[in-house]
């Protein structure tokens, strides 16, 4: 399997405050891989990063082999989806709009906005029905299942997503992370973001969990022994096992 | 009666003209260009040139007229706005100011201070339309401004790059997330913009004659029409445009015309009274 | 060789430009030539309109562009009036009202809309002049002009041209006085704070709407001066001197001279006096230069002139010596004042945005004495909740309650008010001022002072400057970074930021205090300090809410824990039973992690 995407040493963070201190991390086409860690740890730093929203003081992001110091458009152009947390979509745009900009860059290839927007739909057929709505109706459930249905329109080979399990009843949650998982197995690379150990590490096929801006762990889910570390970052040593 | 409405909507056409290319420019880069009604007065100016110097016909004068505002607008926003991204509104008002002036004074330097006649539509005489008396270029004008923002209303909904417009001035990060660049919208709204204005130019100018400060005026009543009819919006714009020309006509013609632009003044002050607070911010979201 | 801070204090450095004014009032008995006489007095005049627009431009951050209209309003009323006969000083007066009048006719609605409303409104005034000129030419002699304006006197007495070129000066240097005692006292701080961050100006308390209009007709009222020392330097007002030239010159020698500047005003004006407004072989020029400067000066000319000399007279005269009263307060422990904390009790709070509740009927209550922590994953809407007891959104039902008053629905700036104190995530700390007046500018509406108290410096205002530096640098000991209290605050660390907004809302003397992920991104010793500084704020009575994500510090903290998971409540209590509470593992780990939680509780 290829390595779609290779961070390498990264550090990064917001004026002269270092949160990523020296970050590397592999993803490989096909994979799904989480990042786990708690909030402050620079989950979302990376993710800016890679994304090319935040300079890198130092270190290299490559994409699909080659080395990135463009601009966010370029990388997206390069393949490179984003689905960030927040629910970031056009709030005052329709579904079916936020679906077209979805596909902004594939624009120009014959048929490729309307197939995407069929192929939303069947994912997430709740986005067909109200595809007249305004998305600032939506409820959360639908804007999350909106952003990730508007990031996969640009036909990305690597997807990383923020967070999406946040504010979403357990129910919906299932039904975004089974399509999530999906993904793999139409040959994206995936890095998730999470919060929730559990719903992710049922779909992951590698876990990596960054501690106060550096991996820390990192291997294949199977490989994962206990969960008391992963417990300990979160609740602290004083959970009753 | 009629006449007077004929002359009201001319005028107002012109404030709806000016305010489209306001919106264009807003809509895409969040930025209000001080200076986007200089562009009528530069195209109202070539025009002259094209037309007594050159002698070229009027579509031929009209795409130059376009040429020309489009590249100076281009340069307005690469080399006065551009560079202060983020650096708070006040210093684009003031450089958008300072455009405008820079404009108005070249204006000024190489025509004088003398309105000067355009040569087209010169010579022909007022229509009988519908009881009242008006000019062909003036029912050309108010044509214009429907038809122009009709066009834009459209390509903006329905097209991808309009689309792309609507969703960078929203969120301009998750639009480059989209692959949007915001940037090159920018530079690209304001060409366009200057090349609308300008080319409309000469026909205004045929109505108003060319004079170096006839944007300053027009600037002001052009955003008056848009906080009449809501910013960013086109429909808005024709309608707040129509608006305010209609009652600058009317005070003119039963006050005097010392009144019209007073009037257009108190008007402005009492639709910023009444709008409530956070007009921008309510309907900035939701734009056209 | 350097000076030290204190001694940099205690110099009354104002003292300069009065001996410079002073000077130039004396140039006519030096033999000054009446032609520099008349240059000195342009400049004066350009100057205290330059000042007037630095006040509402640099300060309160709204482009006025209007100042060259007041100045026409300044000078054909003062012409009318001496005209009819009346004595400079009372035509001066009539001026100074005119123009205040017109400011609050225009600020009202100009201010409503954002930055772009007010220049548009002022900008239709200045294009307004020659309409108004011939509307009301009975008064103002139409296009002719205003002829006619008899020579200036003062109690009777007639002034010639020296004696009136002292009085043009004294009325300068009185209006560059007041202007700059307004400027760095507690109203100039609250400005800044405005043009900062509104948001936090909100959270302060300040009514930002009154604020900025009391800046923009302060602007106003040197243009009427001007304009009526005008008219009698003139002896005849016309509607050419007025117009769209004057007001851009106005705008760039703003520019030039620095426009968060009082001084620089002056600069500005040299400048352009003795440029390019004098040079007539470039009259016709003029517009297109300015426009040139304004566009430069938009975009490099961040501070002018005075922005440039500040920073280097800074470095080369100040050591960093503390201040005395910093060294005392440093030496000795430092005591917190009892905090009066109230009761919090929101109830069945509802908040939708669009088709997504972010909070379905939530209850929380805070007592006096306690640290109440709301945790829960990201998208559960604690901050949703913050904001709403914050007055920053307004909840769709339920009720707020501080103590016994009802406060739900309130805006922010009405809660400050009514004693809800807040820090945020990112820190707000506005640039220009220092440490200890980013905490004193909690107390601006705490102890009231006048705008004309602070302009004349009098004893209200000194006693409120004095006692608002005293709590500051009290609560800066409390923190523990009192040696900071001189320093500019934008030079601060993350952490230290963090414990400067904790300082600066216990500065309001907060019935409830609301600490917004104070911890996010300090490390382990931060996190520490910043827990014994709630530790302390607790015992000594506040009400402390505090959204955290920081499980450990939260559980070495709170003495009561309330956690949200996707708008509702699910769990409260002390933080032993929360950290076993099965649904909490779950909401944070997952049902498996609950389900084993759930289990080795079973078994004895």
């Amino acid at each position: 399997m290829s390595e779609a995407l290779v961070v390498t040493d990264l550090v990064t963070g917001y004026g002269q405050l270092k949160i990523v201190r020296g970050l590397s991390l592999t993803c490989r086409a096909g994979e799904l891989t989480v990042l786990l860690g708690r909030n402050g740890a620079g989950k979302t730093t990376t993710l800016s990063a890679i994304a090319g929203l935040l300079p890198t003081m130092s270190g290299t992001v490559a994409l699909h082999g080659q080395v990135q110091t463009g601009s966010t458009v370029s990388r997206v152009k390069a393949g490179l989806g984003v689905v960030q947390e927040g629910k970031r979509i056009f709030r005052s745009r329709t579904v079916e709009e936020n679906l077209r900009l979805g596909g902004y860059v594939v624009r120009r290839e014959r048929g490729a906005i309307d197939e995407g927007i069929e192929r939303a739909y069947e994912r997430f057929p709740i986005l067909k029905e109200k595809r007249k709505q305004v998305a600032a109706s939506l409820s959360g459930g639908q804007q999350q299942m909106l952003a990730i249905g508007q990031a996969l329109m640009a036909r990305p080979t690597i997807l990383m997503l923020d967070e999406p399990s946040a504010g979403l009843a357990p129910s919906i949650v299932e039904e975004v992370f089974g399509e999530i998982a999906s993904l793999t197995g139409e040959g994206l690379c995936v890095l998730l973001v999470e919060q929730l150990i559990d719903h992710s590490l049922a779909v992951a096929d590698r876990v990596a969990v960054l501690d106060r801006g550096r991996i820390t762990i990192d291997t294949d889910v199977a490989g994962l022994g206990s969960w008391d570390t992963l417990r300990e970052s979160y609740l602290g040593s004083a959970v009753a096992e | 009666m009629m006449t007077t409405i004929w002359a009201g909507l001319s005028l107002g056409a012109i404030f709806a003209i000016v305010a489209i290319g306001y919106n264009v420019v807003y809509i895409a880069s969040r930025v209000f260009n001080f200076a986007q009604a200089q562009f009528v007065m530069i195209g109202a100016f070539i025009g002259l040139e094209a037309a007594s110097r050159l002698g070229l016909p009027l579509w031929l004068t009209i795409i130059v007229c376009a040429i020309v505002g489009g590249v100076i607008g281009g340069l307005e926003e690469l080399l006065a706005v551009r560079w202060l991204r983020g650096r708070g509104a006040h210093n684009e008002l003031v450089t958008t100011l300072g455009v405008a002036t820079l404009l108005s004074g070249i204006a000024l330097v190489i025509w004088g201070s003398n309105p000067q006649r355009i040569p087209f539509f010169s010579d022909s005489a007022p229509l009988d339309l519908l009881g009242g008396r008006v000019l062909l270029v003036e029912v050309i004008i108010i044509l214009t401004a429907v038809v122009l923002a009709v066009a834009v209303g459209i390509i903006t909904k329905r097209t991808m790059l309009g689309l792309a417009s609507l969703a960078t001035s929203e969120d301009r990060e998750a639009g480059s997330l989209r692959g949007v660049n915001a940037g090159l919208l920018a530079i690209g709204a304001f060409v366009i913009a200057g090349a609308l204005l300008a080319a409309v130019g000469p026909l205004i100018g045929a109505k108003t004659f060319a004079v170096y400060n006839l944007g300053d005026l027009l600037a002001v009543k052009a955003f008056v029409a848009l906080a009449i009819g809501g910013f960013g919006s086109y429909a808005g714009a024709v309608v707040g445009g129509f608006a305010v020309g209609l009652i600058e006509v009317f005070a003119a013609r039963y006050l005097g015309s010392e009144w019209q632009n007073i009037t257009v003044f108190f008007l402005l002050l009492l639709v910023l009274l009444i709008i409530p607070n956070g007009f921008f911010g309510r309907r900035a979201g939701r734009t056209v | 060789m350097k000076m030290s801070l204190r001694t940099f204090r205690r110099v009354p450095w104002w003292i300069i430009p009065l001996v410079l004014g002073l000077s130039v009032m004396l140039l006519p008995y030096l033999g000054a030539p009446r032609g520099t006489l008349r240059l000195v007095t342009s400049i004066a005049l350009l100057s205290l309109l330059v000042v007037g627009l630095n006040i509402a431009f640099g300060f309160a951050g709204e482009l006025a562009l209007g100042q060259s209209a007041i100045y026409a309003v300044g000078a054909y009323f003062a012409g009318y009036f001496a005209i009819q006969g009346l004595d400079l000083p009372i035509t001066m007066v009539i001026a100074i009202l005119a123009a205040a009048g017109v400011g609050l006719l225009t600020g009202g609605p100009g201010l409503r809309l954002g930055s772009w409303s007010l220049g548009m409104v002022t900008f239709f005034m200045v294009l307004l002049i020659p309409d108004v000129v011939t509307l009301l030419s009975e008064f103002t002699g139409g296009t002719a002009g205003m002829s006619g304006i008899p020579l200036p006197s003062l109690f009777g007495q007639q002034l010639d041209t020296e004696t009136f070129f002292v009085f043009v000066i004294a009325v300068t240097i009185i209006f560059f006085a007041l202007l700059r005692n307004y400027v760095v006292s507690r109203h100039g701080t609250a400005l800044k704070v405005i043009r900062e961050s509104p948001v936090l100006a909100r959270s302060l308390g300040y009514s930002i709407p009154r604020l900025k209009l009391t800046a923009y007709v302060i602007s106003a009222l040197p243009a009427g001066a001007a304009g009526s020392l005008f008219a009698y330097q003139e002896g005849f007002v016309s509607d050419v001197s007025f117009g769209f030239s004057m007001a851009v010159a106005i705008l760039a020698a703003s520019i030039i001279g620095g426009s968060t500047s009082i001084y620089g005003a002056v600069f500005g004006a040299a400048i352009l006096v003795i440029g390019p407004l004098r040079a007539t072989a470039l009259q016709a020029f003029s517009l297109p230069f300015f426009g040139l400067l304004l566009v430069v000066g938009g975009l490099f000319f961040t501070g002018g002139i005075a922005g440039l000399l500040t920073p280097l007279v800074r470095r080369w005269l100040v050591s960093d010596e503390l201040m005395p009263d910093v060294r005392e307060a440093v030496a000795r422990p430092a005591e917190l004042p009892h905090i009066d904390g109230k009761v919090l009790q929101a109830t069945g709070i509802v908040k939708r945005f669009g088709g997504n509740t972010a909070l379905a009927g939530v209850d929380l209550r805070a007592e006096p004495g306690q640290v109440t922590a709301l945790i829960g994953p990201n998208g559960s809407g604690k901050t949703t909740l913050l904001n709403v007891i914050g007055g920053f959104l307004k909840p769709d039902a339920g009720t707020v309650a501080i103590g016994d008053r009802d406060v739900t629905g309130l805006k922010a700036h009405s809660l400050a008010q009514a004693g809800v104190a807040r820090t945020f995530q990112t820190p707000q700390i506005p640039k220009g001022l220092t440490v200890a007046e980013v905490v004193s500018s909690a107390r601006f509406r705490a102890q009231r002072t006048s705008v004309l108290s602070a302009m004349l410096t009098l004893p209200g205002t000194r006693r409120a400057m004095r006692r608002d530096r005293e709590l500051a640098i009290q609560l800066l000991a409390v923190m523990g970074i009192a040696e900071l209290a001189d320093r500019p605050a934008e030079e601060l660390p993350l952490g230290t930021r963090r414990i400067l907004e904790v300082a600066r809302a216990l500065a309001a003397d907060p019935a409830v205090l609301l600490l917004d992920e104070p911890a996010s991104g300090l490390d382990e010793g931060e996190v520490e300090a910043l827990a014994e500084v709630i530790r302390r704020l607790r015992d000594a009575g506040a009400t402390i809410v505090i959204v955290e994500h920081n499980f450990e510090m939260v559980m070495s903290i709170a003495d009561r824990i309330d956690v949200l998971h996707l708008g509702a409540m699910i769990a409260g209590g002390g933080p032993a039973e929360v950290r076993n509470d099965p649904a909490v593992i779950e909401s944070y780990l997952g049902k498996a992690a609950r389900e084993r939680a759930e289990k080795a509780q079973e078994t004895p």
